[in-house]
């Protein structure tokens, strides 16, 4: 026989029940015993209260948008062959999101991709000069830009862009998203073998 | 005589700027603004703003030069040797002591094997023989202001000569804001109506500043709404449309005050920047 802890101080419902079972209620992170009769009473009156103390306060003026629509990211991305130039650009327009344009920011690399380039000799196939010249990436992404900061923001990198590198200005896309991530090998040989068994191709020895 | 300049200067339109703001976003643009129309009965243009942007980095200027002259000593002073430069030294040492050495080991004739001097020649020559091209145009010879190979180094603007109001200003092209539109589009029917083959990019669909004109007296003219929108040039030049403007210029920011009227400039002032 268990007595019910909580007693509502409500004048019609003052009574203590005697039940064997009694579910805790977590009010306020406190798990307390409580029966079923005035568990929903409980939860009846809390739910409705607004002080901070007895139950969960819900405020009125909430907006679920922004008054200014915004973009939820966007991608700002550099190539080049010069690298200090590019890396110091980057750096720059990173720092500037940050203190200038006061929005959240990552920044990232991506692999370079490297070419080779062969100058022959006139009318021969004698190599007259080679140049290994690399193509470095950099990457730098902006969240939630208000859509009048964003004419501004372009206009910023514009003006601000060094010779010899190109910057491409974009929203995500998924599908070079995944260029990103170094495929695992043993993942997708496992998930050919898992597919042919489906198929009933690969018989088990 | 002096007929009122079209634009005054005092500028109480905050509220009215993000009003007419919020309308545009919200894209209830043509049923209210049409609304005020009727009420207010002011006129409402677009403008739009076609920059061309710099082809060629600018000069350094005198303070500027110096200093990246510093710092590039300092940096090459605190950096480690290259690959290439490492081998220069160790070649020069080899011939030092094989001078010193020449009467003790009969001298190796190394016909084939390319030294570091001998690449440093190879590359100086082939600087010499590449000319870069010119900074400065035939366009900026002549000072023909309707090229737009002119002044690479600075941003050149879209000015044209049209009739406002029965008179010809130097003025960006503008276009009456017609029933049923957006401003960014009667911004963009400007460009096109205006100046033909010109392709740009339209920054926004907010313009980014505003011009308004209040009359002395409400009965005699219409107070005047003029929304102004910046655009990047992609294409083209200009074609004119002798029946709506009868002149265009492509000048920089400074050019532009030899052309338009003080007040005018002083909107412009507002959202062209010579950076």
């Amino acid at each position: 026989m268990l007595l019910c802890v909580l007693r509502t101080t409500s004048s019609a419902l003052t009574r203590t029940l005697l039940v064997n079972y009694t579910k805790p209620m977590i009010l306020n992170n406190v798990h307390r015993p409580v029966c079923a009769g005035c568990q929903q009473q409980l939860s009846a009156r809390f739910s409705s209260n607004r002080s901070e103390w007895h139950g969960l306060w819900e405020p009125v003026d909430l907006k679920t948008e922004p008054d200014i629509p915004e973009f939820e990211s966007i991608h700002i991305n550099m190539k080049g062959f010069d690298y200090p130039v590019l890396e110091s650009y980057a750096k720059y327009v990173h720092k500037s999101v940050n203190t200038i344009f006061q929005l959240e920011s990552d920044a990232w690399p991506a692999p370079a991709k490297s070419s080779q380039v062969k100058t022959f000799h006139p009318n021969s196939t004698a190599v007259n000069d080679k140049y290994d010249l690399q193509n470095y990436e950099r990457t730098v992404v902006v969240e939630d830009v208000p859509t009048t900061t964003m004419p501004i923001l372009l206009e910023f990198v514009r003006k601000n862009c060094p010779e010899g590198v190109v910057v491409f200005v974009k929203e995500p896309n998924p599908e070079e998203e995944e260029a990103r991530y170094v495929p695992d090998y043993e993942v997708i040989e496992l998930q050919k073998e898992k597919e042919a068994i489906a198929a009933g191709k690969l018989r088990k020895k | 005589m002096a007929s009122p300049s079209l634009f005054s200067s005092l500028m109480k339109c905050l509220q009215g700027t993000l009003f007419s703001r919020m309308r545009v976003l919200n894209g209830q643009l043509s049923s209210h603004l049409n609304a005020n129309q009727v009420r207010h009965g002011s006129i409402l243009y677009s403008a739009i703003c076609v920059e061309r942007h710099p082809v060629v980095t600018s000069k350094k200027s005198r303070i500027e030069e110096n200093f990246s002259e510093v710092l590039s000593k300092i940096e090459k002073e605190n950096s480690y040797l290259s690959d290439h430069e490492v081998r220069r030294l160790k070649e020069q040492r080899a011939a030092k002591s094989k001078q010193e050495n020449a009467e003790e080991e009969p001298s190796n004739i190394d016909s084939e094997t390319v030294t570091a001097l001998d690449l440093e020649d190879k590359w100086d020559a082939e600087i010499k023989s590449f000319t870069p091209a010119s900074r400065i145009t035939q366009a900026d010879d002549t000072g023909d202001q309707k090229s737009l190979d002119r002044k690479l180094d600075s941003s050149l603007y879209l000015l044209v000569k049209q009739n406002v109001a029965g008179r010809d200003h130097w003025v960006l092209p503008q276009a009456t804001w017609e029933d049923g539109e957006t401003l960014r589009q009667t911004a963009e029917r400007a460009l096109s109506s205006v100046c033909g083959d010109v392709s740009a990019n339209v920054l926004g669909n907010a313009p980014c500043a505003v011009a308004k004109y209040v009359p002395p007296s409400e009965d005699e003219e219409q107070p005047i709404k003029l929304f102004f929108y910046k655009a990047w040039h992609r294409g083209g030049n200009v074609n004119i449309d002798k029946g709506i403007a009868s002149d265009y210029v492509w000048v920089t920011k400074e050019e532009m005050k030899d052309f338009c009227h003080n007040s005018y400039n002083r909107h412009l002032n507002k959202f062209i920047f010579d950076i």
